[in-house]
């Protein structure tokens, strides 16, 4: 037998595609370990300019007229908590402006929250929560809820490249201020919104942007391609999508922005530079 | 145009080439536990990476850089090499022969290759690639393996004469 037909005749372990989905499910796990990570350095980064341009509501406020079931964990705007899990069921119950997004593992409510992150983006004002280790979740039912809160302009999914999380964007009226709050012993979070206190001038917003897209996979590789850069999608008037970065007082911000994203070496997808006002979705 | 791959579409190129990986990572170790390891490794790595991945149309090849290095980084942490200077192994050569191949088992002359040098002869013998696509898995010039691949070749030879006059 030569060299070549031993080779050819290398016996194939039967378990070689377990190995393979096993070493998968690492790498998915060490993504959403970083993602985590990542939006735990941006939210530090992040907090003093929200500090000053947020009115951030005191704990009174968030819990006031609520009926606590469970021990407080935090209270937050941005950030992260949770903890790891799989396979939990999403389920929401909504009245006026409060919104209680609850969590089961085998029809009995987790004692925690599963791994979640908090953004707040504006233009337009948006919250985007991400649960990690969620699997079913009636999102036709989380919808309807969010959109009966009296607060809210829309809601809408993110598609992310990650089967094993969700994620979802509350877009706010005019002047909305919020709390998210976290809590154990039943795991479950809360989120209310109330009327800002000092309300703020509509004021044009610059972006780095990309072209108009459909719902789908191809969006949400190029959110992930700029999670770094602190991208998100946004909701255009038209109901398609776009990767949008920035907040950018001026053009020329923005133009140094792009510029430094079109030499980078996996710069594939044209974006150019936008403008609409704070209180507006894009074109 | 958005050309990068989805993770179901990564998950269905690995399927699609797990064997090529594992054989390719076997002929570096010879031991089935430790070559689902490195395939594990690799497949870890290339899916923490590949919406990197500049040409989606060169998995394989691709695939095939990150196996090879995940190979030697195995080799390196374990330091079970012996070169083919040191080696005190006899080929077993067969008499009216033309080609090496028909003189010698490069299966087995694998191992007392330099591991740096083993893609070629797996990459050329056993794949029967072409000297310009094995160029794209080990991402030098295509002369550059031409040249390396003649070079171990010629090595090879010259170690099998001096064996055989060893033996006279």
């Amino acid at each position: 037998m030569t060299g070549k037909e031993r080779y050819d005749n290398i016996e194939i372990p039967a378990r070689l595609s377990e190995v393979i989905q096993q070493a998968q499910q690492r790498g998915r796990m060490e993504k959403r370990r970083r993602n985590v990570l990542r939006r735990s350095t941006l939210t530090a980064a992040c907090a003093a300019a929200i500090m000053i341009t947020v009115n951030v509501p005191n704990v009174a406020m968030a819990l006031s007229d609520v009926p606590v079931i469970g021990s407080i964990v935090k209270v937050l705007q941005i950030g992260s908590g949770g903890q790891r899990t799989d396979g939990v069921s999403v389920t929401t119950t909504a009245e006026e402006n409060t919104l209680n997004i609850n969590f089961s593992l085998n029809g009995e409510q987790t004692s925690s929250a599963p791994a979640y992150t908090v953004d707040y983006k504006a233009a337009p004002d948006r919250l985007i929560f991400s649960f990690y280790g969620v699997r079913n979740l009636d999102y036709m039912k989380l919808q309807e809820d969010i959109k009966g809160l009296s607060n809210v302009k829309d809601v809408y999914n993110n598609v992310i490249l990650d089967d094993s999380a969700f994620r979802f964007v509350v877009e706010l009226k005019e002047n909305i201020n919020y709390s998210v709050s976290e809590y154990q012993q039943p795991g479950y979070i809360q989120l209310k919104l109330f009327g800002a206190k000092k309300p703020e001038q509509a004021h044009d917003v610059y972006y780095v942007r990309s072209q108009a897209m459909e719902q789908g996979e191809s969006i949400a590789v190029l959110d992930e391609q700029y999670a770094g850069d602190d991208s998100s999608v946004i909701k255009t008037k038209q109901g398609k999508f776009i990767v949008a970065m920035g907040g950018f007082n001026t053009r020329e911000e923005a133009e140094q922005h792009l510029q430094k994203l079109s030499a980078r070496e996996d710069y594939f997808e044209p974006l150019h530079i936008d403008h609409w006002m704070s209180n507006a979705s894009p074109e | 145009m958005n050309t990068k791959i989805t993770e179901q579409e990564f998950g269905e190129r690995i399927e699609a080439c797990k064997e090529k990986m594992y054989r390719f990572a076997y002929c570096y170790v010879k031991n089935e536990q430790e070559a689902l390891d490195i395939v594990s490794e690799a497949t870890y790595k290339a899916f923490l990476a590949y919406k990197r991945m500049k040409n989606p149309e060169y998995f394989e090849s691709w695939m095939g850089r990150i196996v090879i290095n995940c190979a030697l980084d195995h080799i390196r942490r374990n330091k079970k090499v012996t070169y083919l200077e040191d080696n005190q192994v006899e080929f077993a050569a067969k008499e009216n022969a033309v080609s090496l191949e028909d003189k010698m088992d490069l299966y087995d002359a694998l191992d007392q290759l330099d591991p740096e040098d083993r893609a070629i002869i797996i990459l050329k013998i056993f794949e029967d690639q072409r000297f310009k696509d094995m160029a794209g898995v080990l991402s030098m010039p295509e002369n550059t393996v031409k040249t390396k691949f003649y070079r171990i070749i010629e090595k090879l030879k010259k170690n099998l004469i001096r064996k055989e006059v060893d033996a006279l």
